[in-house]
């Protein structure tokens, strides 16, 4: 049995699937609960967390997805006094009783408990295993979310993807496929309305739901690796789909990437050739992952070397 | 007075009846004094929402006006809209009464021979500003108390055999006096493929009409009193802002970005829908909902992202309105994100209970 492993994305999907009218849910439109998704920045590195702030005004749970690749000194601000202070510069409302909780995977936990034991963190851990969700470290200060806690039956591969992926920790096709899908459906908007010389800037910052909250930098290397997967990786199976041109305002400005429709949407037949060529190119994409890259490669021919 | 009592009065004033006519039952015989009622939802674009009620309703006709050829005239408050069709001779053939008042649905009143009546409905139910209400079977059947009995039902289900191993089909109409049993027996045996798309009956009027009312909100009858007839449109018109209402507050995926906050606020959830009978094929249903051809016109891209579930991204061919789509094999989740997709969840709907069996969660779209 291989222990449950995910995505900090998923686990904030975990906890966005338990906001909802749903009658078993933990946290019930009913009772006034809502939740805020915002981008948590521990320190000045530009490393960003997904904080999800979950309220009903008398109190909030703030929820922090961890795995392993988190670093100790990011680890270390992800206490209560620093997160309330970091939601006062925000300008969000702060309630007389709030909590921090930590979650992860089944997969993770043991590290990140040593993690948290080494750096003395009393923290809250919740776990996100194959079949249930429970504390390995403390539980609500709420007993009734406790109970409803208690009641829930687990299926991660039933999981909604209602926020799509942290696309700057973009560590595997997955995140990559669903980035690119969301990129083509809203290129498909635009198709269908005759709308053409689209900013590419434009047409991301639509795919990623918290876009706004990466800071500029970020931004622009999110742009860099769209533009450059789209001139390089898909070119071939968009061309004669769409194009893309550099664009300067002024001489001296920043050049900006345009898309440009080439097939009129007008057409029935261009509507298959339009989907195809999207599913070619996202086919593109979820194949690269079964590419051996040269690292893999190495480790399987030493493995391979040493059993000689 | 009731929503509809401005509406019956601005009926009276264009056709030109008087209330003894009415009341004698005088007013409608059945050769070409028929009528009809379709209720649609109007999608008024996102630019227009700044101008003042009077110029948003204005230029939503200019648009239908452009598309069908079929020009409305807007009252001077704003409320209603008229059309007034003529023949050769100067004989008024059909005349017709928009409601305008709720902001999504449009209650399109046509009084005159039947055929062109719904020729003129037809054409305008294909232009992009205006598309049928979906009256689903539990709607039908809130509707079908009003009446005095079911005269008569037509029931369609039809699954694929590229999505189910053995499907299921169970389609045909009944009349008659053994309709009554049937109806209860069919509801019993057969819940979830048991998919009434048309039913009619008698009014309780003692007019002796007999009032049809389709899935696509479309409502006809032949002899009846008008006041008779709007008791009946008003419960359906009740059943269906209902429903949208109930859609628009909990299930519109309304991430409310918070430049200030610097923060998303999420205040709905996605539509659950339960499937009584699991899907086998799932990619071929995905495929289905993708692949940009008729009837459903939507095109899309689909992916499966866990061993168990698939999202897929659909737009629609003529509006361009998007929703995104999470498919296991016994449960549905629709993502809505703005309110001009409302009609598009119509036409989903209509595909599920029609083709794959579908239970919705909540009360309002069961």
């Amino acid at each position: 049995m291989f222990d449950y492993s995910c995505s900090e994305t998923l686990l904030i999907n975990w906890i966005l699937g338990q906001i909802n009218t749903h009658p078993d849910a933990i946290f019930p439109h009913r009772k006034g609960w809502k939740g805020h998704l915002t981008l948590f920045y521990p320190t000045t590195d530009g490393n960003a967390y997904f904080l999800m702030s979950i309220t009903n005004k008398k109190e909030t749970i703030y929820f922090l997805p961890v795995d392993v690749s988190i670093q100790e000194t990011h680890l270390k601000q992800f206490q209560l006094e620093k997160i309330l202070k970091f939601i006062k510069q925000k300008n969000q409302v702060i309630t007389s009783h709030s909590q921090v909780i930590l979650i992860t995977c089944e997969q993770e936990k043991k590290k990140i408990e040593e993690l948290l034991i080494k750096n003395r963190i009393q923290a809250e851990l919740l776990v996100l295993y194959s079949d249930k969700i429970k504390f390995q470290q403390g539980c609500f200060n709420n007993e009734v979310l406790n109970y409803r806690l208690s009641k829930l039956t687990v299926d991660p591969d039933l999981i909604a993807q209602t926020i799509p992926d942290n696309f700057q920790k973009a560590r595997n096709n997955k995140t990559n496929i669903l980035f690119y899908q969301n990129l083509f459906h809203v290129l498909n908007k635009y198709w269908i309305q005759n709308q053409n010389n689209i900013l590419l800037e434009t047409v991301i910052s639509q795919s990623i739901l918290y876009w706004k909250q990466y800071k500029k930098k970020q931004q622009k290397e999110i742009v860099e690796r769209v533009q450059n997967a789209l001139l390089q990786d898909l070119s071939s199976e968009l061309s004669g789909i769409i194009r893309m041109i550099s664009h300067k305002k002024k001489s001296e400005s920043h050049p900006v990437f345009v898309i440009q429709f080439i097939l009129d949407a007008k057409d029935k037949k261009n509507i298959t050739t339009w989907v195809k060529k999207q599913n070619r190119a996202l086919g593109l994409i979820r194949h690269k992952s079964l590419q051996i890259t040269p690292d893999i490669y190495s480790i399987i021919s030493n493995q391979e070397t040493d059993n000689l | 007075m009731s929503f509809f009592s401005p509406f019956y009065d601005r009926i009276q004033e264009l056709i030109g009846v008087k209330q003894n006519f009415e009341e004698d039952f005088s007013f409608l015989q059945p050769s070409g004094n028929d009528h009809l009622v379709q209720f649609s939802l109007r999608m008024i674009p996102s630019e227009y929402l700044e101008l003042s009620q009077y110029d948003q309703q204005h230029f939503f006709l200019l648009d239908l006006l452009e598309e069908t050829g079929v020009e409305y005239q807007l009252d001077a408050n704003g409320e209603f809209a008229i059309f007034t069709e003529k023949n050769k001779k100067g004989i008024k053939t059909i005349q017709s009464v928009m409601d305008l008042r709720n902001e999504s649905i449009a209650v399109i009143y046509y009084f005159g021979v039947a055929k062109p009546c719904l020729q003129l409905n037809s054409s305008l139910m294909q232009s992009t500003k205006l598309t049928a209400c979906y009256l689903n079977p539990s709607g039908l059947m809130a509707v079908s108390e009003s009446l005095s009995g079911i005269r008569s039902f037509q029931y369609y289900f039809e699954q694929s055999s590229l999505i189910f191993k053995e499907p299921i089909v169970m389609k045909g109409s009944l009349k008659g006096a053994i309709v009554q049993d049937a109806y209860q027996n069919y509801c019993k045996q057969f819940s979830s493929w048991f998919n009434i798309i048309q039913l009619s009956g008698h009014t309780t009027d003692g007019s002796q009409g007999v009032m049809t009312i389709d899935a696509n909100g479309k409502l006809q009858i032949d002899i009846c009193r008008l006041s008779s007839f709007l008791i009946i449109v008003e419960k359906v018109f009740s059943v269906l802002n209902d429903k949208y209402r109930f859609i628009l507050d909990k299930h519109i995926n309304n991430w409310i970005g918070d430049q200030h906050k610097k923060s998303v606020t999420v205040c709905s959830c996605p539509v659950q829908v339960q499937l009584p009978y699991a899907i086998e094929f799932l990619e071929n249903l995905s495929k289905t909902l993708t692949v940009g051809k008729k009837p459903l016109n939507l095109m899309g891209l689909y992916e499966r992202i866990s061993p168990k579930l698939w999202k897929i991204f659909i737009t629609e061919l003529n509006t361009a309105n998007q929703i995104d789509l999470e498919i296991s094999s016994q449960q549905i989740l629709i993502f809505i994100h703005c309110k001009w997709s409302l009609p598009m969840l119509d036409k989903i709907e209509n595909f599920l209970r029609n083709n794959i069996a579908a239970s919705f969660e909540s009360l309002s779209l069961n």
